[in-house]
């Protein structure tokens, strides 16, 4: 690929990116002047639960991960544990259940959901580990 | 079998396209109704969003630069030559530096796994190469500014190790398969 190749790829890349980003960011001060702080516990109510529910709701959305960076950040800033963020983020990126078809088509069956069945569990397992050497 | 494919990628990449455009002017449609209803909290938001793009766009003049040196760098080409089944050692390492480096939506590489696993690569090695997809290395310094560096290091270490972790969880389970391409028709 030649120089001005690269360059066009990666400005069409973060092209599609940026009206993305500036989607995400909106959104996030509408919620933030909008909604209490409060109303996060309704999802994450500080239990064991939690990194357990950030890994499910990051597997169900899809998109570009630094939506996820960005959202993740926000959560941080309002309380939710870094364990929960940190599966919500690996998840995010590891897991697809909505790209789950096209990966059953390609892929075959058994490897898509071998696949994110083992990436959904181990986005806990990464939680964990990145958590526990932080707090070394 | 193979056109219909190519067709339902072509339609798939290009509603991508369209996609992020199409969320965004949902976004300040939901803001206009927004500051309709609440013009002092519309205000606030407005406040918070422009702190929030001072804070990210530098950090895209980076993005774009690696983003550049990936695009020259990485030849798909070469992972097919160096990750068959007695590729070793070497074959997991170069399944994560290529998940690592690797951009564009993941359904845009089905394709290309699909034709090496059916050449020969371990189930394995390709399931190491998505999980490494999670590292997105151009993203990285947005990461860090909302987590801090330290954190951004760990997390892209375990997330490689335990990537190799489930590679091999792939290849024990689908063991008897990995001799046979995998049938996805």
């Amino acid at each position: 690929m030649s120089p001005n190749e690269a360059i066009r790829k990666a400005g069409k890349a973060l092209g599609t990116a940026v009206p993305m980003i500036i989607g995400i960011l909106i959104l996030i001060s509408l919620f933030n002047a909008f909604v209490p702080v409060s109303s996060y516990q309704l999802l994450f109510r500080g239990t064991i639960l939690d990194p357990v529910i950030g890994a499910l709701l990051g597997s169900i959305v899809a998109g570009n991960p630094v939506t996820s960076y960005i959202i993740s950040g926000d959560l941080l800033k309002q309380g939710i544990s870094l364990l929960t963020v940190t599966a919500f983020m690996i998840s995010w990126v590891t897991v697809g259940i909505i790209q789950l078809p096209a990966e059953i088509q390609f892929m075959g069956k058994k490897f898509a959901l071998i696949r994110n069945l083992s990436a959904f569990v181990l986005s806990l397992v990464v939680a964990f580990i990145t958590v526990i050497i932080i707090a070394l | 079998m193979k056109n219909e494919k190519v067709n339902k990628q072509k339609n798939t990449q290009s509603k991508s396209k369209k996609g992020p455009w199409i969320f965004m002017i949902i976004s300040i449609l939901l803001f206009g109704i927004a500051s309709l209803f609440n013009h002092t909290k519309s205000m606030k938001a407005v406040h918070h969003l422009y702190h929030l793009m001072i804070e990210i766009f530098p950090v895209l003049l980076v993005v774009f630069v690696l983003m550049v040196l990936i695009n020259l760098f990485l030849k798909p080409q070469i992972l097919i030559k160096h990750m068959g089944k007695e590729s070793g050692v070497k074959g997991w390492i170069i399944a994560i530096i290529a998940g690592i480096l690797s951009v564009g939506a993941i359904y845009m590489w089905f394709p290309l796994l699909k034709e090496m696993i059916d050449k020969g690569i371990k189930p394995g090695l390709v399931a190491v190469f998505l999980y490494n997809r999670g590292i997105k290395i151009h993203w990285l310094p947005l990461m860090g500014l909302y987590f801090g560096l330290n954190y951004v290091i760990i997390l892209t270490l375990v997330t490689v190790l335990v990537s190799i972790l489930q590679g091999l969880i792939i290849d024990w389970l689908l063991g008897r398969d990995s001799s046979q391409p995998v049938d996805a028709d």
